[in-house]
């Protein structure tokens, strides 16, 4: 994956996680509903950091596959 | 609420580490300092990383997803004082991922460790037991009607003590080096963890130290009541020390020993809900 796309992904990602946090904090959003946005953006948001910093290169390998 | 995520996922991490100091110990070695499981993931997110060529690829990448994404889900379940139910069903999701884990790199390593995973299914038969034992005396499955149950009539340890060792089973088989861990034995290499190296390996053990602190706060909360952050902590460490005991000094059991084991904890547990019954 690019590191644009990456960078994307977190920017948005981030965007929601906060969105959740001031909504229902100010009671404007459903804590519920708050909690579940956060549930469905944060594991894109770790994923999309960590190949943001990843160390760059490697190739596809195939994995012993058996005798 | 991130916070409270935050706070899991360092939480979980630290408690993985101690677990894996104590056994060291135990076992008469120094051990990793225990902060070494944050480190871990660390190393591994900052890995050269890609999928293997045998691999499903959203299959791959979608088991981490889902793997973090269960365990939140899980921990608003206990912060929130939710369903026992649903916290039950999220156990059961975790199947998935164990299972879509082996099948999903086309190693024939996870692929064992993935059909070790079905025969642990047995770990899910004390789970329903315990659940009826708990509603048995509290009338209710919501944690925050158990708690309250705890605040009247003491902990709820005492009077369904079974269920406890039930649950405590239940953790037991999720902890790594356990006696039930048949799932990551060293004989299938890493079992069903075996192709997922660098930020897949690192998103995976991000969601399981979250699992990892679930279990043990649904535990606290379930058989001992609600208690303030610093002592759900110590009581939290007791049982994962307990925990590390049991890992230090049992070997990993056979897939079928394990299975037995489970099966006669759930016997067990259905003769005392119908001897409670009866009287």
């Amino acid at each position: 994956m690019k590191k644009r796309t990456t960078i994307l992904i977190m920017g948005i990602c981030l965007i929601l996680i906060a969105l959740a946090e001031l909504l229902s904090t100010s009671g404007l959003l459903p804590v519920w509903a708050g909690f579940i946005l956060i549930v469905l953006t944060f594991p894109w948001f770790l994923l999309a950091l960590m190949l943001w910093w990843k160390a760059p290169g490697g190739e596809k390998d195939l994995p012993f596959i058996g005798y | 609420m991130i916070q409270y995520i935050l706070f899991a996922l360092l939480m979980g991490l630290l408690f993985h580490g101690i677990h894996r100091k104590i056994i060291a110990r135990i076992q008469g070695r120094p051990g990793p300092p225990v902060w070494q499981e944050i480190l871990h993931v660390l190393k591994f997110s900052f890995k050269q990383t890609w999928i293997p060529d045998t691999a499903s690829e959203v299959h791959f990448v979608g088991v981490v997803l889902i793997s973090i994404a269960i365990w939140i889900l899980a921990l608003g379940v206990v912060i929130y004082e939710g369903s026992l139910l649903l916290l039950f069903a999220i156990y059961l999701l975790h199947k998935i991922v164990e299972h879509g884990m082996g099948l999903s790199s086309g190693s024939p390593y996870a692929k064992f460790g993935a059909i070790r995973s079905v025969i642990s299914a047995a770990s899910e038969l004390p789970l329903f037991v315990t659940i009826i034992l708990i509603y048995f005396f509290t009338g209710s499955l919501m944690l925050n009607d158990i708690a309250q149950w705890q605040a009247i009539h003491g902990p709820l340890l005492i009077p369904a003590f079974p269920a406890a060792i039930a649950m405590y089973l239940i953790i037991l088989s999720k902890m790594h080096y356990g006696p039930f861990s048949i799932i990551e034995g060293k004989e299938i290499v890493s079992g069903n963890r075996t192709e997922h190296f660098g930020i897949w390996r690192a998103g995976l053990e991000a969601g399981f130290a979250i699992k990892t602190y679930v279990l043990l706060n649904a535990f606290i909360l379930i058989f001992l009541g609600s208690f303030s952050l610093p002592i759900l902590i110590i009581l939290m460490v007791i049982l994962l020390t307990s925990l590390s005991f049991v890992c230090a000094y049992c070997p990993l059991l056979g897939p079928y020993d394990t299975v037995t084991v489970q099966t006669l904890m759930t016997g067990i547990l259905l003769v005392y809900i119908i001897i409670l019954e009866v009287l």
